[in-house]
């Protein structure tokens, strides 16, 4: 098959691999501008684990003109996140992008692998609240929080929601995350929300960007890897389903924010840490308050 | 024909010349999941394969 734009052979999508990267980049720099997603002078920290998405969202940011630096989590999880930050560092000294990396052992004392020993959690839970926790914490001084979620995160997240009739988290997913800006929190934008798992994993190749395989030791265990593997499996039998499915949440979005902004409860200080929160403490507090317990037993 | 399985890191020596899209069947490999390189080159669903050939499959999915 030939390109769509010029005779060289296509790689995918009907795209030759010059004009695939053309086409990648320009989707993304549209996105941002269709959703407004971030001002030319404004500071950008992208959320960064060193895999391949979070990669071609700082390489891309950078690329565009804006002002980018990476944060990165370290959670602690052994045979993964060493592998992944690796990756990072190198990346950041090769496009010269700051990098700050936060453990959770020098902030809450203690690993996702001990949390996940001592408590009877699915790893996800605890790593998703300290994560976004200790990414609040750090970004304060930045205008928005990128990171690296795709067509494929946003549409595996909307499935799950509704699966779990959670209308309340459909109405923050979108191209900026939230239902309504909020202070202390520093909003969050997805500039790859238009671009599929494959699109980004072919642009990452494309540019040469050394990644080592890698996928989190609990993911086997997580709901989120069967509704992947389903809607997989629809795309195959019928292509364009995700893309469908993208495009309907984002008709849904204005009504469903709109909806729950009138029911937003106002945020005051967690008691604990002086952190957001819509209760006394907030969830990563509260999630401390257990492993305390624990360590008293 | 020499498959090289990144994602289990694992390599495959099997007989086969084709399509691509018709060894990713044979191999139950949907592909969504997977980006097909020969010789450090994108291959599309559609390219011929021959049997003398070393492909790797790049997974996609990756992360947690």
């Amino acid at each position: 098959m030939q390109c769509k734009i010029c005779n060289k052979k296509a790689i995918y999508d009907g795209f030759c691999q010059e004009h695939f990267l053309e086409a990648f980049e320009q989707k993304v720099k549209q996105t941002i501008e269709e959703f407004s997603l971030v001002a030319p002078d404004e500071k950008v920290v992208v959320a960064a684990s060193g895999g391949k998405d979070s990669l071609t969202t700082l390489y891309l940011l950078k690329k565009l003109g804006y002002q980018v630096e990476a944060l990165a989590i370290d959670e602690g999880i052994h045979g993964y996140r060493e592998h992944t930050l690796a990756d990072l560092r190198r990346f950041c000294d090769q496009y010269a992008i700051p990098l700050r990396i936060v453990r959770f052992v020098d902030e809450f004392g203690i690993t996702l692998d001990e949390i996940t020993q001592r408590l009877n959690l699915i790893p996800c839970t605890p790593c998703g609240i300290l994560r976004r926790y200790l990414l609040n914490k750090y970004s304060k001084h930045y205008d928005k929080i990128a990171t690296g979620h795709n067509l494929d995160d946003e549409v595996q997240a909307f499935v799950m929601n509704m699966m779990k009739n959670s209308l309340a988290l459909v109405a923050k997913q979108g191209p900026i995350t939230g239902i309504q800006q909020q202070a202390g929190f520093t909003p969050r934008i997805k500039p790859l929300i238009r671009c599929t798992e494959k699109e980004v994993r072919i642009y990452a190749f494309l540019k040469g960007f050394t990644l080592q395989f890698t996928e989190c030791v609990y993911v086997q265990e997580s709901f989120r890897n069967k509704v992947r593997d389903w809607l997989n499996a629809l795309e195959q039998e019928h292509p364009g389903t995700k893309q469908q499915l993208l495009e309907n949440l984002f008709l849904l979005l204005p009504t469903l924010k709109k909806h729950y902004q009138k029911q937003a409860v106002p945020l005051q200080q967690c008691t604990r840490c002086g952190e957001p929160t819509t209760g006394t403490l907030c969830a990563a507090c509260l999630l401390r308050q257990q492993l305390d317990e624990v360590k008293k037993k | 024909m020499k498959v090289i399985f990144e994602k289990e890191q694992e390599t495959k020596t099997l007989s086969f010349s084709g399509k691509v899209k018709d060894l990713l069947h044979q191999l139950h490999i949907n592909p969504e999941t997977v980006v097909v390189v020969r010789n450090g080159m994108i291959i599309p669903e559609d390219e011929l394969v021959q049997d003398n050939d070393e492909i790797t499959l790049l997974s996609v999915i990756s992360g947690g």
